[in-house]
């Protein structure tokens, strides 16, 4: 089943093209990240998939299977969350209506954010407050979740370790998800696809799916895909 | 460490500091007194003295009550109006620049021209009291709130839309707790500047309120009458700051760290 399609998608800033005729499908449960050059435009694709921004031309479609309300979870590098509500309200806030505020609390003790529920967000570590941040973007069970480099800027053992948290709770759930990275390794070691994406006016270059199986991804392994990309693309150079 | 604030040996320090300040000032004053020995500058034990004559005679209540309560009438519908407008011009900038003129001139209206021109227009009565008060307000707190809503987050707007909050729960949880220091600031100014009109309107046009009972100890030269209900205007204005404005100050601002 198809989770986004887009269709002829345009957008300009003003100052010129951001995207241009973009056409892209995600199918239902699918991890696929985009990969691309900083200042390229995935940050402003991001926003008009999450409806922030209603300017432009083409087609956005995605599939809801709630009826009254499409869901999608949000999360970027900012972590965004309300400064002057606990991180339990935080995530209490984003359920959308008709949902069990139970819910909340099974999950912060899953996640392992019982310390902190009753703390406000501006006591908590960087790399703490981008955990509550994508618990968030997971808790309203989204249809579509966007994450915008949620992991970048963090020291490498913070980064990995919640890289491979965030794993571990997509594939209790699949949910769909588009992520934004500039790292391939990251890329690689997460992803089912990975979309090359070119500088502004944004263009996808290369459609590639990762080949390794989940279990077997290891630096070796993820070593080895990366040089295969290098030498069957070599038009993707300057991304690799 | 002992610097911090909030620890109580600094608290203690300010307290013994403000009440030194006060029983020098009364010293002063009643120096000054003796030596003059005149009715136009009265000891502030004969101030107090006269206080306690009008707190049992129930003058001081009745007037003081009727001040309090044009006050507050006067205060909540100005805030409640003035924050309505000011967050609708802050959100948009065409209406903003239509009425910024509108603004600008009320705020340069004399307060006497406001209210001499409210009881021409509508009589010498509560209505039109109320309204000059009002006025002389209203853009006081418009021009602050539309401060507040024009530096309104845009990053945490977006988590409410993308998040469906709706606009209540965007107002509530989004939007009231980033205008509420602003709330607070004309709260406060607003507070200060409304009593002072009110005076003034009451002088002009009211047989009741402080104002009223002011003008009647200036036609008789009661200068201790004047000083009393100073006194007592003082002491319930810093009440309402202590019991009322420094503890919403400190609930509102418990999430900082």
């Amino acid at each position: 089943m198809t989770a986004l399609r887009i269709q002829h998608l345009k957008k300009d800033h003003g100052r010129g093209l951001v995207i241009d005729d973009l056409n892209l499908t995600v199918d239902s449960g699918e991890f696929v990240c985009l990969v691309g050059p900083s200042g390229c435009g995935k940050t402003t694709l991001l926003q008009l998939i999450a409806g922030l921004d209603r300017h432009y031309s083409g087609d956005i479609e995605i599939s809801q299977r709630d009826p009254k309300a499409l869901r999608i979870g949000y999360a970027s590098q900012e972590p965004r969350l309300l400064p002057w509500r606990t991180v339990r309200d935080n995530l209490s806030l984003a359920l959308p209506a008709g949902m069990d505020p139970a819910r909340i609390n099974a999950l912060i003790d899953t996640v392992g954010l019982d310390a902190v529920a009753d703390e406000f967000p501006e006591t908590l570590s960087v790399g703490m407050s981008r955990r509550v941040s994508l618990v968030r973007a997971f808790a309203i069970d989204p249809d579509l979740l966007l994450m915008d480099e949620p992991l970048v800027s963090l020291d490498a053992p913070t980064a990995r370790r919640l890289r491979s948290w965030l794993l571990g709770l997509w594939q209790k759930r699949p949910h769909t998800v588009l992520f934004v990275t500039h790292d391939l390794r990251e890329a690689i070691e997460i992803a089912d696809r990975i979309l090359f994406l070119s500088a502004a006016p944004l263009k996808v270059l290369a459609d590639i799916r990762v080949t390794i199986e989940r279990q077997n991804r290891n630096p070796e392994a993820i070593e080895a895909f990366s040089a295969h990309l290098r030498t069957c693309h070599p038009n993707l150079d300057a991304l690799l | 460490m002992s610097r911090a604030p909030g620890t109580s040996r600094p608290r203690i320090h300010h307290a013994l500091t403000a009440l030194g300040s006060i029983l020098l000032l009364t010293f002063l004053w009643q120096l000054i007194a003796l030596e003059e020995a005149s009715p136009l500058l009265p000891t502030p034990i004969r101030v107090l003295e006269v206080l306690w004559q009008e707190l049992v005679s129930g003058r001081l209540p009745h007037h003081l009550g009727m001040t309090l309560a044009r006050l507050i009438v006067s205060f909540l519908i100005s805030m409640i109006l003035g924050t309505g407008i000011g967050i609708i011009l802050g959100r948009t900038p065409r209406l903003d620049q239509f009425f910024s003129t509108w603004l600008v001139i009320a705020l340069n209206i004399p307060a006497l021209v406001t209210i001499i021109l409210c009881y021409v227009w509508f009589g010498l009565d509560e209505f039109a009291a109320l309204l000059a008060v009002v006025i002389n307000k209203l853009p006081h707190v418009i021009v602050t709130i539309r401060e507040g809503a024009r530096h309104l987050r845009q990053d945490l707007l977006d988590i409410a839309q993308v998040y469906r909050f709706g606009p209540f729960k965007t107002l509530q949880h989004v939007v009231w707790p980033q205008l509420f220091p602003y709330i607070m600031t004309a709260g406060r100014t607003g507070l200060a500047l409304i009593w002072k009109i009110i005076l003034v309107v009451e002088l002009l046009g009211r047989s009741d309120g402080m104002g009223y009972q002011l003008n009647l100890f200036f036609q008789l030269f009661d200068v201790a009458g004047i000083l009393a209900y100073s006194l007592a205007f003082i002491v319930i204005v810093q009440l309402i700051e202590w019991a009322i404005l420094i503890p919403l100050d400190l609930k509102a601002q418990r999430w900082r760290r």
